[in-house]
């Protein structure tokens, strides 16, 4: 700031030296630098037109205030330098009209107050007076003046002094420090824990809603797969049931082959020719006793099978069977081998025809062959309970 | 330079210390901070603009932390409290980043 403030007195001589080598002749006693230049261009100030000269000369010799604004853009470096100076150390009596953290200053507004500072603070009136206006037009030395007492301030503020401002800004800071420590340490450490009463309550609120919605859908979903169990399990079982009369049922209607405990009779014709009506004699014998299964030289018999044809050329259901008459009978072995050997009985009738007969009881008979049972044509079940 | 060794002392003082905040105070230590943060640029900012004035800033710093609590212990015991803290950290948020850019004008020249 002193040094620009230094170079204040020189400029006026300099500048005037520089910028009119022309005025030497005509402003002798001033400069003797200009005393200087005359010799020099004596001929160019003669060519050079006098008017310039003329108004210089009255310048620099009377300072009238019009004419010492209009001289002003040799010297505006002496302006900003006061400002500077003034800016530096900022009248406190002034400060409390203008908010300084409060409020945003539109940007010039602080230059405008700091050029108001400068007039009690700086001695010389007439200058900074007149000096303000003319450097506020000008950007440049405005932009380039706080950029270079930016950093400037910055140290200065650096710079360890022990003022009333500086232990209470340092206080403040401290507390501010202490203050960004403890809540960045809460706020790590709890997260419920900086909550509010309020939210407390709505997050637990939430929470026990969300609890509830939860243990209702457990609870759907228990049941429902309850159900699924339970139904598969029915399901299951009417299968198995199902399953059950099937084979029973294919066993009795000849749909499915069948094994077992049980008898094999053998039936010849040494002597004669049984008679169809014997050969239903000994199935009747058979059904009276149990059997369950029978299959007679291959041909499976049912309910519906019937022996017709001639002596000697009995027919099983249309086709004709010839001895040996082969029988295998699942069925109790005990309960049906003496009811054939009874007196009057099946086996009787077979001598009668001519015939011979043995019975073999086995603990294993297969009862391979099969038929295809017809769908009823008439007959449908009466109700549900079939 | 004692602003940054009291700041630099009180982070200290926060990390030894270990003090735990009353649980009445924990909804509003975070609004003080960043209204005291707010404050402190200020001051910044106004130090670089050659208007700095301790008595201002000590006032407009308490006041700035007082204001900030208040406003959101209001907005507490009306009913919108956690709205009113978004409402106080976005102003002071707007504060804080036009004031860090003119201390940046300052300093940077852009």
């Amino acid at each position: 700031m002193t040094s620009a403030d230094g170079p204040r007195p020189d400029p006026s001589g300099t500048s005037g030296g520089d910028a009119q080598p022309d005025d030497g002749p005509v402003i002798d006693p001033r400069d003797p630098l200009g005393l200087g230049d005359l010799p020099l261009d004596p001929v160019d100030a003669g060519e050079r037109p006098t008017p310039d000269v003329a108004p210089e000369a009255t310048d620099e010799q009377d300072l009238p205030v019009q004419d010492a604004q209009a001289d002003r853009p040799g010297e505006p470096l002496v302006g900003d330098g006061r400002d500077d100076h003034a800016q530096d150390d900022p009248s406190p009596e002034d400060q409390p009209g203008s908010d300084d953290s409060g409020e945003d200053p539109p940007g010039d507004e602080p230059e405008a107050a700091s050029g108001a500072d400068d007039d009690p603070s700086e001695p010389a009136p007439d200058d900074d007076t007149v000096a303000e206006p003319a450097q506020v037009p000008s950007p440049a030395g405005s932009s380039a003046r706080p950029a270079r007492s930016g950093w400037a301030r910055l140290g200065h503020a650096m710079r360890p002094r022990t003022t009333q401002g500086q232990l209470i800004t340092a206080g403040l800071c401290a507390l501010l420090g202490f203050a960004l420590v403890v809540q960045v340490r809460q706020a790590t450490d709890t997260q419920l824990g900086a909550l509010r009463q309020n939210d407390l309550v709505r997050l637990l609120d939430e929470t026990t809603t969300r609890t509830d919605e939860l243990e209702r859908e457990s609870l759907d979903l228990q049941r429902e797969r309850d159900e699924l169990l339970s139904g598969s399990d029915r399901q299951q079982a009417a299968l198995d049931a199902a399953r059950r009369t099937a084979a029973m049922q294919g066993i009795l209607t000849g749909r499915l082959p069948a094994t077992g405990p049980g008898v094999r009779i053998t039936l010849t014709e040494p002597d004669g020719e049984i008679r169809p009506a014997t050969m239903l004699h000994v199935l009747e014998e058979l059904r009276n006793a149990g059997a369950e299964a029978m299959e007679l030289n291959g041909h499976r018999i049912t309910a519906s099978s019937a022996f017709t044809g001639t002596r000697g050329a009995v027919e099983l259901d249309g086709v004709t069977i010839r001895a040996p008459f082969r029988w295998s009978v699942i069925g109790d072995p005990d309960t049906i081998a003496p009811a054939l050997e009874i007196p009057g009985g099946a086996l009787v009738r077979v001598r009668a025809d001519g015939g011979r007969g043995t019975v073999e009881k086995s603990d294993r008979v297969d009862v391979t062959a099969v038929r295809t049972p017809h769908d009823p044509v008439h007959a449908s079940p009466a109700s549900d309970e079939g | 330079m004692i602003a940054v060794i009291g700041l630099v002392l009180g982070v200290l003082a926060g990390l030894l210390i270990e003090p735990t905040v009353p649980a009445n105070l924990q909804p509003y230590l975070p609004i003080a901070v960043v209204a005291a943060l707010d404050a402190l640029f200020g001051g910044l900012r106004a130090y670089l603009d050659g208007i700095f004035d301790e008595r201002v800033f000590l006032t407009s710093f308490l006041s700035n932390v007082v204001v900030a609590a208040l406003i959101v212990f209001l907005g507490d015991q009306l009913g919108v409290g956690s709205q009113m803290t978004t409402a106080v950290i976005v102003v002071l948020g707007i504060r804080i980043f036009s004031n860090a850019a003119s201390i940046r004008r300052h300093l940077f020249k852009a």
